[in-house]
């Protein structure tokens, strides 16, 4: 049955079909050729997928991405990182990890954050002297802490797939997050020195306290967001609606960058943006569905127990599966496939679901920068105005650096559990 | 045509805008009721559940038109020029049959709970479930139109003209 499962899908994703309508034929072929299940479950199945509460959130969420893009918070965002840290060697290159650690707090897509900040740092780095190369490999590899640091769309989706609390995954991304904002820090540092780019001049403490007063209102945003969801004031939808009327508050009335009309755009592109998602939510439950009662997680299981009965080596190869799948699948329906199948694997080893959860997200999350797909990467790549093969050499020591995070987090589990612990 | 296409297009966008903003108002009231009054609106999570749903189904319309749903071209694009056609036909064809035997399974399933209704408001559920056969027809028609172009492609193509 799984062979059966990813024969199908591969065969329709390499023929170019998109991702939720591969996942639809994959679903109608295994019913075909392997089930004697109804075909009206297909329609059923999807409906069902998409009609949920909690994934609410995801609309909200894109939604009030959008309104501070528009509203001109992540330039405010930007300025002030600017102001902190600019005049380290390197500046603008740790402007940019540091901006994305702040951004992942508030939005809850690497894509988003890659593209917003692409088009604000990169122009600004290369005319500073730094090669476009690395200017468009330091912004894409930091965009990937987004998915991270809460909020994050991938964990939602993953939550709700799963059965795992979002609230805990939230909460166990921080710590893991926060390690590989600071490994990408070191290497932008060390670079930096190595290939001798320009440090921004100190602009004084006038202006730091003058553009955290800019900011104070997009500040506020992950204090309200976070603060809410994990004091357990709201549930995680109810913290996306605020957050959408706070952001448009923001955008529209305290910064007056946005206007009517640009705001029944930022409505539209969140409704494609989370149409995309969804569908691809709804088809990967309905084909999670009949995997999960044709026993396929089951037969997973025993097909891997005959193999190694170490938790350790388990969680070794699976990763380095993901590694490979990141490589050619984006992260959501990577994520959508793989997590209820190999889930009830991991639990089955004895691995806290949060861990292995968090674990599959922070390692899908680095497919975002790998080739030959990663939207991440092209989308920065794109933005620098240079080939992608040239971007990889310069890529790689920030790629290690979190597959070096990544090992320690496979290898000190507290490093995720210990936060959720505490609530 | 294309004309005919962006009609539908406009009048989707605007639905789908009428229907998110309708979404965050009635949800941010609720949010708003329970912490500032006490009171939750009993409707609310319902009807926006079935709005929703709606925004998704339609919203796919909307991407299926700008591209903006993700796969995997880079086999395709590393094909001949003289066969990257051909795949796109066979793919599209895949895809409209896949479209067929949906609508026609939605359609059962609308009739199927064509009595339902839903616990809390008594929204009839076959509202619910038209919603994928809508969305269906709607990618079926812009398959139908690719499966069009792919085809006077797939002629040049063996025609030994090369596609410009």
């Amino acid at each position: 049955m799984i062979f059966w499962f990813l024969g199908f899908l591969f065969l329709f994703l390499v023929l170019g079909i998109p991702v939720a309508l591969a996942l639809g034929l994959t679903m109608l072929s295994i019913m075909l050729a392997q089930t004697n299940l109804p075909l009206f479950l297909i329609p059923q199945q999807l409906t069902i997928g998409a009609d949920n509460y909690a994934l609410m959130a995801i609309p909200f969420f894109m939604l009030a991405g959008e309104f501070m893009t528009a509203g001109g918070i992540t330039r405010r965002l930007v300025d002030f990182v600017i102001a902190l840290i600019g005049w380290v060697r390197g500046g603008l290159a740790l402007v940019n990890v540091g901006s994305s650690m702040l951004m992942a707090g508030l939005s809850g897509s690497s894509v988003a954050d890659a593209s917003l900040q692409g088009s604000m740092l990169i122009p600004a780095m290369k005319e500073k002297g730094y090669s476009s190369q690395f200017s468009a490999a330091v912004t894409a590899v930091s965009s990937t802490i987004g998915v991270i640091i809460p909020p994050s769309i991938p964990m939602i989706v993953l939550g709700i797939v799963t059965g795992i609390d979002v609230v805990m995954l939230f909460l166990g991304g921080v710590i893991p997050g926060l390690l590989i904002g600071a490994a990408l820090l070191v290497v932008a540092w060390v670079m930096s020195v190595l290939r001798g780019y320009p440090a921004e001049a100190w602009t004084g403490m006038g202006e730091v306290v003058r553009t955290v007063g800019r900011t104070f209102w997009a500040l506020l945003l992950p204090v309200i967001i976070l603060g809410g969801i994990l004091g357990g004031v709201f549930t995680v939808v109810e913290a996306s609606v605020v957050a959408v009327v706070y952001a448009f508050v923001i955008a529209r009335f305290v910064y007056r960058d946005m206007s009517w009309r640009e705001c029944y755009r930022c409505f539209i592109r969140a409704a494609i943006l989370s149409g995309v998602v969804m569908f691809i939510v709804a088809t990967a439950s309905g084909t999670a569905w009949i995997l999960t009662s044709e026993r396929v997680p089951h037969e997973l299981a025993g097909m891997l127990a005959g193999l190694t009965a170490d938790p350790l080596v388990f969680l070794i190869l699976s990763m380095a599966f993901l590694l490979l799948v990141g490589a050619v699948m984006d992260l959501t329906p990577a994520l959508l496939i793989l997590g209820p199948i190999l889930l009830p694997v991991a639990v089955s080893y004895g691995i806290d679901p949060i861990h292995f959860g968090v674990l599959m997200v922070i390692n899908l999350a680095i497919g975002l920068v790998t080739p030959p797909v990663g939207s991440c990467l092209y989308l920065c790549a794109g933005i620098a105005r240079t080939p992608v093969e040239r971007v990889i050499y310069v890529l790689l020591p920030f790629l290690l650096a979190e597959v070096a995070v990544l090992l320690l987090v496979v290898l000190v589990p507290g490093t995720v559990l210990w936060i959720p612990s505490l609530f | 045509m294309e004309r005919l296409f962006d009609l539908i297009t406009g009048v989707i966008e605007r639905l789908v805008f009428i229907i998110l903003l309708a979404m965050a108002v009635i949800m941010f009231a609720n949010v708003v009721g329970r912490y500032g009054f006490g009171t939750a609106i009993a409707w609310v999570p319902e009807v926006a559940r079935m709005l929703f749903v709606w925004l998704t189904f339609l919203a796919v319309i909307l991407g299926v038109r700008q591209g903006a749903h993700i796969g995997l071209d880079f086999a395709v694009q590393r094909l001949s020029p003289r066969w990257r056609p051909a795949v796109d036909v066979l793919a599209t064809l895949l895809v409209l049959g896949f479209c067929v035997v949906w609508f026609w399974t939605s359609l059962f399933l609308v009739e199927r709970n064509a009595e339902m209704r839903s616990p809390l408001v008594g929204i009839p559920m076959w509202l619910l479930y038209i919603a994928t056969p809508v969305s269906v027809a709607g990618i079926f028609l812009l398959y139908a139109a690719r499966l069009a172009a792919g085809l006077r492609a797939l002629r040049r193509a063996f025609a030994g003209d090369p596609a410009p």
